[in-house]
Protein backbone atom coordinates (compact mmCIF):
# COMPACT_ATOMS: atom_id res chain seq x y z
CA UNK A 1 0.00 0.00 0.00
CA UNK A 2 2.80 2.39 1.01
CA UNK A 3 4.59 1.50 -2.21
CA UNK A 4 1.44 2.30 -4.18
CA UNK A 5 1.01 5.67 -2.43
CA UNK A 6 4.68 6.48 -3.08
CA UNK A 7 4.29 5.73 -6.79
CA UNK A 8 1.05 7.72 -6.97
CA UNK A 9 2.73 10.69 -5.34
CA UNK A 10 5.62 10.45 -7.82
CA UNK A 11 3.19 10.36 -10.74
CA UNK A 12 1.28 13.37 -9.36
CA UNK A 13 4.49 15.34 -8.99
CA UNK A 14 5.56 14.52 -12.52
CA UNK A 15 2.17 15.50 -13.94
CA UNK A 16 1.80 18.74 -12.07
CA UNK A 17 5.49 19.57 -11.75
CA UNK A 18 5.44 20.21 -8.03
CA UNK A 19 8.88 20.94 -6.56
CA UNK A 20 8.89 18.08 -4.11
CA UNK A 21 11.70 17.61 -1.66
CA UNK A 22 12.84 14.03 -1.37
CA UNK A 23 13.95 12.56 1.90
CA UNK A 24 17.29 11.02 1.03
CA UNK A 25 18.46 8.57 3.67
CA UNK A 26 22.11 7.60 3.85
CA UNK A 27 22.32 4.08 5.25
CA UNK A 28 25.02 1.49 5.72
CA UNK A 29 27.18 -0.30 8.22
CA UNK A 30 29.34 1.68 10.67
CA UNK A 31 32.46 3.30 9.23
CA UNK A 32 31.39 3.10 5.60
CA UNK A 33 31.52 6.88 5.13
CA UNK A 34 27.89 7.95 5.63
CA UNK A 35 28.70 11.14 7.50
CA UNK A 36 31.65 11.85 5.20
CA UNK A 37 29.40 11.82 2.12
CA UNK A 38 26.66 13.76 3.96
CA UNK A 39 29.23 16.38 4.95
CA UNK A 40 30.60 16.53 1.42
CA UNK A 41 27.14 17.07 -0.13
CA UNK A 42 26.13 19.57 2.54
CA UNK A 43 29.41 21.51 2.39
CA UNK A 44 29.27 21.67 -1.42
CA UNK A 45 25.69 22.91 -1.60
CA UNK A 46 24.94 24.51 1.77
CA UNK A 47 28.38 25.39 3.03
CA UNK A 48 27.92 23.67 6.39
CA UNK A 49 28.73 20.18 7.67
CA UNK A 50 26.24 17.61 8.93
CA UNK A 51 28.18 15.85 11.64
CA UNK A 52 31.42 14.70 13.18
CA UNK A 53 33.49 12.05 11.38
CA UNK A 54 35.81 9.70 13.24
CA UNK A 55 37.33 6.24 13.08
CA UNK A 56 35.24 5.13 16.03
CA UNK A 57 32.21 3.09 14.96
CA UNK A 58 28.82 4.51 15.94
CA UNK A 59 30.11 8.10 16.04
CA UNK A 60 26.73 9.09 14.61
CA UNK A 61 24.25 8.09 17.29
CA UNK A 62 21.31 10.17 16.22
CA UNK A 63 19.75 10.88 12.85
CA UNK A 64 21.35 14.04 11.50
CA UNK A 65 19.29 16.14 9.11
CA UNK A 66 20.07 18.87 6.66
CA UNK A 67 16.98 20.38 5.15
CA UNK A 68 16.43 22.12 1.82
CA UNK A 69 19.59 20.94 0.09
CA UNK A 70 19.43 21.89 -3.58
CA UNK A 71 21.78 19.90 -5.76
CA UNK A 72 22.36 20.40 -9.48
CA UNK A 73 22.51 17.15 -11.38
CA UNK A 74 23.17 17.92 -15.03
CA UNK A 75 20.18 19.93 -16.21
CA UNK A 76 18.04 18.78 -13.29
CA UNK A 77 17.75 20.10 -9.77
CA UNK A 78 17.42 17.77 -6.82
CA UNK A 79 15.66 19.22 -3.80
CA UNK A 80 16.25 17.09 -0.78
CA UNK A 81 16.31 16.69 2.93
CA UNK A 82 19.50 14.85 3.72
CA UNK A 83 19.27 12.25 6.46
CA UNK A 84 22.56 10.89 7.77
CA UNK A 85 21.65 7.67 9.54
CA UNK A 86 23.49 5.90 12.35
CA UNK A 87 25.39 2.82 11.19
CA UNK A 88 23.40 -0.40 11.19
CA UNK A 89 24.84 -3.35 13.09
CA UNK A 90 23.70 -6.55 14.76
CA UNK A 91 25.99 -6.15 17.75
CA UNK A 92 27.16 -3.32 19.98
CA UNK A 93 29.78 -4.11 22.60
CA UNK A 94 30.54 -1.23 24.95
CA UNK A 95 34.13 -2.51 25.29
CA UNK A 96 34.88 -1.48 21.71
CA UNK A 97 34.61 2.18 22.72
CA UNK A 98 37.23 1.89 25.47
CA UNK A 99 40.11 1.98 22.99
CA UNK A 100 39.05 5.27 21.43
CA UNK A 101 39.82 8.79 22.52
CA UNK A 102 36.90 10.94 23.54
CA UNK A 103 35.46 12.95 20.70
CA UNK A 104 34.60 16.60 21.10
CA UNK A 105 30.85 17.04 21.19
CA UNK A 106 29.32 18.23 17.96
CA UNK A 107 29.15 22.01 18.41
CA UNK A 108 25.56 23.05 18.74
CA UNK A 109 24.20 19.51 19.07
CA UNK A 110 23.60 19.63 22.80
CA UNK A 111 23.79 23.22 24.03
CA UNK A 112 23.64 23.94 27.73
CA UNK A 113 23.23 27.34 29.38
CA UNK A 114 26.85 27.27 30.54
CA UNK A 115 27.99 27.24 26.87
CA UNK A 116 26.40 30.64 26.21
CA UNK A 117 28.20 33.97 26.24
CA UNK A 118 26.58 37.22 27.42
CA UNK A 119 25.90 38.30 23.85
CA UNK A 120 24.29 34.93 23.08
CA UNK A 121 22.11 35.19 26.19
CA UNK A 122 21.09 38.73 25.17
CA UNK A 123 20.19 37.46 21.71
CA UNK A 124 17.91 34.82 23.25
CA UNK A 125 16.43 37.35 25.66
CA UNK A 126 15.63 39.64 22.73
CA UNK A 127 14.03 36.78 20.81
CA UNK A 128 11.92 35.82 23.82
CA UNK A 129 11.08 39.49 24.52
CA UNK A 130 12.62 39.35 27.98
CA UNK A 131 13.16 42.84 29.35
CA UNK A 132 16.70 43.55 30.47
CA UNK A 133 18.34 46.66 31.83
CA UNK A 134 21.33 48.03 29.94
CA UNK A 135 23.70 47.19 32.80
CA UNK A 136 22.31 43.73 33.54
CA UNK A 137 25.03 41.23 34.53
CA UNK A 138 25.45 37.75 33.08
CA UNK A 139 24.00 36.03 36.18
CA UNK A 140 20.84 38.16 36.03
CA UNK A 141 20.37 37.62 32.28
CA UNK A 142 20.96 33.88 32.72
CA UNK A 143 18.35 33.67 35.50
CA UNK A 144 15.75 35.47 33.39
CA UNK A 145 16.50 33.42 30.28
CA UNK A 146 16.38 30.17 32.25
CA UNK A 147 12.93 31.12 33.51
CA UNK A 148 11.67 31.43 29.93
CA UNK A 149 13.62 28.80 28.01
CA UNK A 150 13.64 25.09 28.77
CA UNK A 151 16.88 23.07 28.54
CA UNK A 152 15.33 20.89 25.85
CA UNK A 153 14.57 23.79 23.52
CA UNK A 154 17.92 25.53 23.95
CA UNK A 155 19.80 23.68 21.16
CA UNK A 156 17.08 24.38 18.60
CA UNK A 157 16.85 28.02 19.67
CA UNK A 158 20.62 28.49 19.47
CA UNK A 159 20.55 27.01 15.98
CA UNK A 160 17.62 29.22 14.93
CA UNK A 161 19.35 32.37 16.18
CA UNK A 162 22.64 31.24 14.60
CA UNK A 163 24.47 31.38 17.91
CA UNK A 164 27.95 29.92 17.53
CA UNK A 165 28.97 27.42 20.19
CA UNK A 166 32.61 26.47 20.62
CA UNK A 167 33.36 22.74 20.75
CA UNK A 168 34.45 21.63 24.21
CA UNK A 169 37.97 20.30 24.44
CA UNK A 170 37.96 16.86 26.01
CA UNK A 171 40.96 14.53 26.05
CA UNK A 172 41.75 10.96 27.08
CA UNK A 173 40.09 7.65 26.29
CA UNK A 174 36.53 6.75 27.17
CA UNK A 175 36.04 5.18 30.59
CA UNK A 176 33.68 2.26 31.21
CA UNK A 177 30.65 4.33 32.26
CA UNK A 178 31.00 6.57 29.20
CA UNK A 179 31.46 3.55 26.93
CA UNK A 180 28.28 1.99 28.31
CA UNK A 181 26.39 5.21 27.63
CA UNK A 182 27.75 5.28 24.08
CA UNK A 183 26.68 1.67 23.55
CA UNK A 184 23.20 2.43 24.85
CA UNK A 185 22.92 5.43 22.54
CA UNK A 186 24.19 3.34 19.61
CA UNK A 187 21.56 0.62 20.14
CA UNK A 188 18.78 3.22 20.32
CA UNK A 189 20.14 4.86 17.18
CA UNK A 190 20.04 1.57 15.26
CA UNK A 191 16.41 1.02 16.27
CA UNK A 192 15.58 4.56 15.14
CA UNK A 193 17.39 4.13 11.81
CA UNK A 194 15.43 0.93 11.10
CA UNK A 195 12.15 2.71 11.93
CA UNK A 196 13.05 5.48 9.48
CA UNK A 197 13.12 3.01 6.59
CA UNK A 198 9.39 3.70 6.36
CA UNK A 199 9.93 7.46 6.04
CA UNK A 200 12.56 7.86 3.35
CA UNK A 201 11.91 8.34 -0.37
CA UNK A 202 15.33 7.43 -1.75
CA UNK A 203 18.32 5.78 -0.18
CA UNK A 204 22.06 5.80 -0.66
CA UNK A 205 23.55 2.59 0.72
CA UNK A 206 27.18 3.18 1.60
CA UNK A 207 29.55 0.24 1.33
CA UNK A 208 33.25 0.11 2.06
CA UNK A 209 34.80 -1.22 -1.14
CA UNK A 210 37.86 -2.51 0.75
CA UNK A 211 35.65 -5.00 2.60
CA UNK A 212 33.44 -7.96 1.74
CA UNK A 213 30.03 -6.50 0.75
CA UNK A 214 28.12 -9.73 1.33
CA UNK A 215 27.26 -9.04 4.95
CA UNK A 216 23.92 -9.83 6.52
CA UNK A 217 23.39 -6.15 7.39
CA UNK A 218 23.73 -5.14 3.73
CA UNK A 219 21.49 -7.99 2.63
CA UNK A 220 18.87 -7.14 5.28
CA UNK A 221 18.99 -3.45 4.39
CA UNK A 222 18.65 -3.98 0.65
CA UNK A 223 15.95 -6.62 1.19
CA UNK A 224 13.88 -4.18 3.23
CA UNK A 225 14.32 -1.37 0.71
CA UNK A 226 13.36 -3.68 -2.16
CA UNK A 227 10.27 -4.88 -0.27
CA UNK A 228 9.21 -1.28 0.39
CA UNK A 229 9.89 -0.24 -3.21
CA UNK A 230 12.36 2.47 -2.23
CA UNK A 231 14.87 3.37 -4.98
CA UNK A 232 18.45 2.59 -3.98
CA UNK A 233 21.86 3.74 -5.14
CA UNK A 234 24.80 1.81 -3.74
CA UNK A 235 27.95 3.85 -3.21
CA UNK A 236 31.10 1.77 -3.45
CA UNK A 237 33.08 4.10 -1.22
CA UNK A 238 36.79 4.44 -0.38
CA UNK A 239 37.90 3.84 -3.96
CA UNK A 240 40.93 6.02 -3.22
CA UNK A 241 42.37 3.17 -1.12
CA UNK A 242 44.65 0.62 -2.83
CA UNK A 243 42.67 -2.36 -1.45
CA UNK A 244 39.39 -1.12 -2.92
CA UNK A 245 37.45 -3.66 -4.99
CA UNK A 246 34.29 -1.89 -6.16
CA UNK A 247 33.71 -4.67 -8.70
CA UNK A 248 32.95 -7.05 -5.81
CA UNK A 249 30.03 -4.81 -4.80
CA UNK A 250 28.72 -4.74 -8.38
CA UNK A 251 28.93 -8.54 -8.53
CA UNK A 252 27.21 -8.97 -5.18
CA UNK A 253 24.27 -6.66 -5.91
CA UNK A 254 23.74 -6.55 -9.68
CA UNK A 255 20.10 -5.54 -9.25
CA UNK A 256 21.04 -2.03 -8.01
CA UNK A 257 23.04 0.82 -9.56
CA UNK A 258 26.51 1.02 -8.04
CA UNK A 259 28.47 4.28 -8.16
CA UNK A 260 32.17 4.16 -7.37
CA UNK A 261 33.10 7.12 -5.21
CA UNK A 262 35.56 8.45 -2.70
CA UNK A 263 33.51 10.50 -0.24
CA UNK A 264 36.71 11.74 1.33
CA UNK A 265 38.17 13.08 -1.92
CA UNK A 266 34.77 13.95 -3.39
CA UNK A 267 35.33 11.96 -6.57
CA UNK A 268 32.54 10.89 -8.92
CA UNK A 269 29.80 12.71 -7.00
CA UNK A 270 28.28 14.05 -10.23
CA UNK A 271 27.52 10.49 -11.30
CA UNK A 272 25.93 9.88 -7.90
CA UNK A 273 23.71 12.97 -8.25
CA UNK A 274 22.63 12.03 -11.79
CA UNK A 275 21.81 8.47 -10.71
CA UNK A 276 19.63 9.75 -7.85
CA UNK A 277 18.04 12.36 -10.15
CA UNK A 278 17.25 9.60 -12.65
CA UNK A 279 15.46 7.64 -9.93
CA UNK A 280 13.49 10.65 -8.73
CA UNK A 281 12.31 11.44 -12.24
CA UNK B 1 54.44 -44.22 72.57
CA UNK B 2 54.57 -44.91 68.99
CA UNK B 3 51.90 -43.28 67.07
CA UNK B 4 49.79 -45.51 64.97
CA UNK B 5 49.23 -44.15 61.62
CA UNK B 6 45.56 -43.95 60.92
CA UNK B 7 44.78 -45.78 57.80
CA UNK B 8 43.36 -43.42 55.29
CA UNK B 9 40.36 -44.63 53.44
CA UNK B 10 40.96 -45.29 49.80
CA UNK B 11 39.78 -42.27 47.91
CA UNK B 12 36.67 -42.73 45.88
CA UNK B 13 37.37 -42.37 42.24
CA UNK B 14 36.17 -38.99 41.13
CA UNK B 15 33.79 -39.01 38.27
CA UNK B 16 34.86 -36.36 35.87
CA UNK B 17 32.16 -34.00 34.79
CA UNK B 18 32.56 -32.83 31.24
CA UNK B 19 33.71 -29.28 31.37
CA UNK B 20 35.23 -29.04 27.95
CA UNK B 21 33.93 -25.90 26.37
CA UNK B 22 31.57 -26.82 23.61
CA UNK B 23 28.95 -25.37 21.40
CA UNK B 24 25.24 -25.74 21.88
CA UNK B 25 23.40 -25.88 18.63
CA UNK B 26 19.63 -25.94 18.36
CA UNK B 27 18.16 -27.11 15.07
CA UNK B 28 14.57 -25.97 15.04
CA UNK B 29 11.91 -26.65 12.50
CA UNK B 30 9.95 -23.56 11.51
CA UNK B 31 6.84 -25.70 11.91
CA UNK B 32 7.21 -25.52 15.69
CA UNK B 33 7.24 -21.70 15.53
CA UNK B 34 4.65 -21.24 12.84
CA UNK B 35 1.78 -20.75 15.29
CA UNK B 36 3.57 -17.87 16.96
CA UNK B 37 3.45 -14.23 15.94
CA UNK B 38 6.62 -12.83 14.34
CA UNK B 39 7.52 -11.04 17.58
CA UNK B 40 7.10 -14.18 19.70
CA UNK B 41 9.02 -16.22 17.14
CA UNK B 42 11.90 -13.75 17.29
CA UNK B 43 11.81 -13.66 21.09
CA UNK B 44 12.01 -17.47 21.19
CA UNK B 45 15.09 -17.41 18.97
CA UNK B 46 16.71 -14.59 20.92
CA UNK B 47 16.07 -16.28 24.26
CA UNK B 48 18.08 -19.30 23.11
CA UNK B 49 20.82 -17.10 21.66
CA UNK B 50 21.09 -15.18 24.94
CA UNK B 51 21.65 -18.53 26.67
CA UNK B 52 24.66 -19.02 24.41
CA UNK B 53 23.05 -21.33 21.87
CA UNK B 54 23.43 -21.24 18.12
CA UNK B 55 20.06 -21.55 16.46
CA UNK B 56 19.49 -23.04 13.03
CA UNK B 57 16.06 -22.78 11.42
CA UNK B 58 14.93 -24.71 8.37
CA UNK B 59 13.53 -21.57 6.74
CA UNK B 60 14.83 -18.17 5.70
CA UNK B 61 13.61 -15.14 7.60
CA UNK B 62 12.27 -12.46 5.30
CA UNK B 63 13.67 -8.92 5.21
CA UNK B 64 11.02 -7.58 7.59
CA UNK B 65 11.63 -10.39 10.08
CA UNK B 66 15.36 -9.75 9.88
CA UNK B 67 14.82 -6.07 10.66
CA UNK B 68 12.61 -7.05 13.61
CA UNK B 69 15.27 -9.50 14.79
CA UNK B 70 17.90 -6.72 14.77
CA UNK B 71 15.51 -4.32 16.54
CA UNK B 72 14.70 -6.90 19.25
CA UNK B 73 18.42 -7.63 19.62
CA UNK B 74 19.18 -3.94 20.13
CA UNK B 75 16.48 -3.76 22.81
CA UNK B 76 18.10 -6.71 24.59
CA UNK B 77 21.71 -5.49 24.57
CA UNK B 78 23.22 -4.89 27.99
CA UNK B 79 26.62 -5.30 29.66
CA UNK B 80 26.56 -9.08 29.12
CA UNK B 81 24.64 -9.64 25.90
CA UNK B 82 26.40 -7.79 23.12
CA UNK B 83 24.29 -8.82 20.17
CA UNK B 84 24.04 -11.45 17.47
CA UNK B 85 25.53 -12.59 14.23
CA UNK B 86 23.13 -14.11 11.79
CA UNK B 87 22.84 -15.31 8.26
CA UNK B 88 19.98 -16.34 6.06
CA UNK B 89 20.18 -18.43 2.97
CA UNK B 90 17.18 -18.29 0.77
CA UNK B 91 16.39 -21.05 -1.66
CA UNK B 92 16.39 -19.10 -4.88
CA UNK B 93 12.97 -18.96 -6.44
CA UNK B 94 11.97 -17.66 -9.79
CA UNK B 95 10.95 -14.01 -9.95
CA UNK B 96 7.31 -15.05 -10.44
CA UNK B 97 7.32 -17.17 -7.26
CA UNK B 98 8.89 -14.33 -5.27
CA UNK B 99 6.30 -11.83 -6.51
CA UNK B 100 3.50 -14.29 -5.76
CA UNK B 101 4.81 -14.89 -2.24
CA UNK B 102 5.08 -11.16 -1.55
CA UNK B 103 1.57 -10.64 -2.88
CA UNK B 104 0.10 -13.43 -0.76
CA UNK B 105 2.01 -12.15 2.25
CA UNK B 106 0.61 -8.63 1.85
CA UNK B 107 -2.94 -9.86 1.18
CA UNK B 108 -3.08 -12.16 4.19
CA UNK B 109 -0.84 -9.89 6.27
CA UNK B 110 1.06 -12.91 7.42
CA UNK B 111 4.60 -14.01 6.88
CA UNK B 112 4.92 -16.95 4.56
CA UNK B 113 7.68 -19.37 5.40
CA UNK B 114 10.45 -18.98 2.86
CA UNK B 115 12.35 -22.14 2.03
CA UNK B 116 15.94 -21.82 3.06
CA UNK B 117 18.05 -21.64 6.18
CA UNK B 118 18.61 -19.20 9.03
CA UNK B 119 21.51 -19.24 11.43
CA UNK B 120 21.57 -17.02 14.53
CA UNK B 121 24.23 -17.03 17.21
CA UNK B 122 25.58 -14.82 19.99
CA UNK B 123 28.14 -12.36 18.65
CA UNK B 124 30.64 -13.15 21.42
CA UNK B 125 30.88 -16.73 20.12
CA UNK B 126 31.04 -16.02 16.44
CA UNK B 127 34.26 -14.79 15.01
CA UNK B 128 33.26 -14.50 11.41
CA UNK B 129 30.60 -15.48 8.92
CA UNK B 130 31.88 -15.73 5.39
CA UNK B 131 29.18 -15.75 2.85
CA UNK B 132 28.83 -16.89 -0.72
CA UNK B 133 25.66 -16.50 -2.73
CA UNK B 134 24.76 -20.15 -2.07
CA UNK B 135 26.58 -21.00 1.16
CA UNK B 136 27.92 -19.52 4.37
CA UNK B 137 30.78 -20.54 6.64
CA UNK B 138 30.78 -19.84 10.36
CA UNK B 139 33.96 -19.53 12.43
CA UNK B 140 33.40 -19.64 16.17
CA UNK B 141 35.37 -18.73 19.27
CA UNK B 142 35.70 -21.09 22.23
CA UNK B 143 33.28 -20.64 25.11
CA UNK B 144 34.95 -19.46 28.33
Amino acid sequence: MKQFIRKLRGLFNRLFGSKREIRLGIYGEPNTGKTTIANKISMDWLGEPVGVVSEMPHTTRMIQKKEHVEVKAGNKTLNMNLLDMPGLATQVDYKQFLKYKRLPSNPGSNVSFSDLSVSALKKIAKNKEIKLTAKAKKATILKKVKAEVKDSELSALAKELKIKIKAKKITGKYVQSEAKTLAEEATKAIIEAIKWLDNVDNVIVMMDSTKDPLTQVNIMLLGNLEAKGIPVVICANKTDLPKAKPAAIKDAFPQHPVVEISALKGTNLDELYSTIAGQVA
Amino acid sequence: MAKTKAKSKPKAKKTKTRKTPGLDMDFISMKTLSDLTVEKRINTILKKVKEGHMVVLDAALDADEEAKLVTATMHGIDGEFTGIEFCTLEKSNTMAVNVLMRLLSSIFRASITKPGLTFVGPSYLIEKIKRDPDAFYVSTRRKN
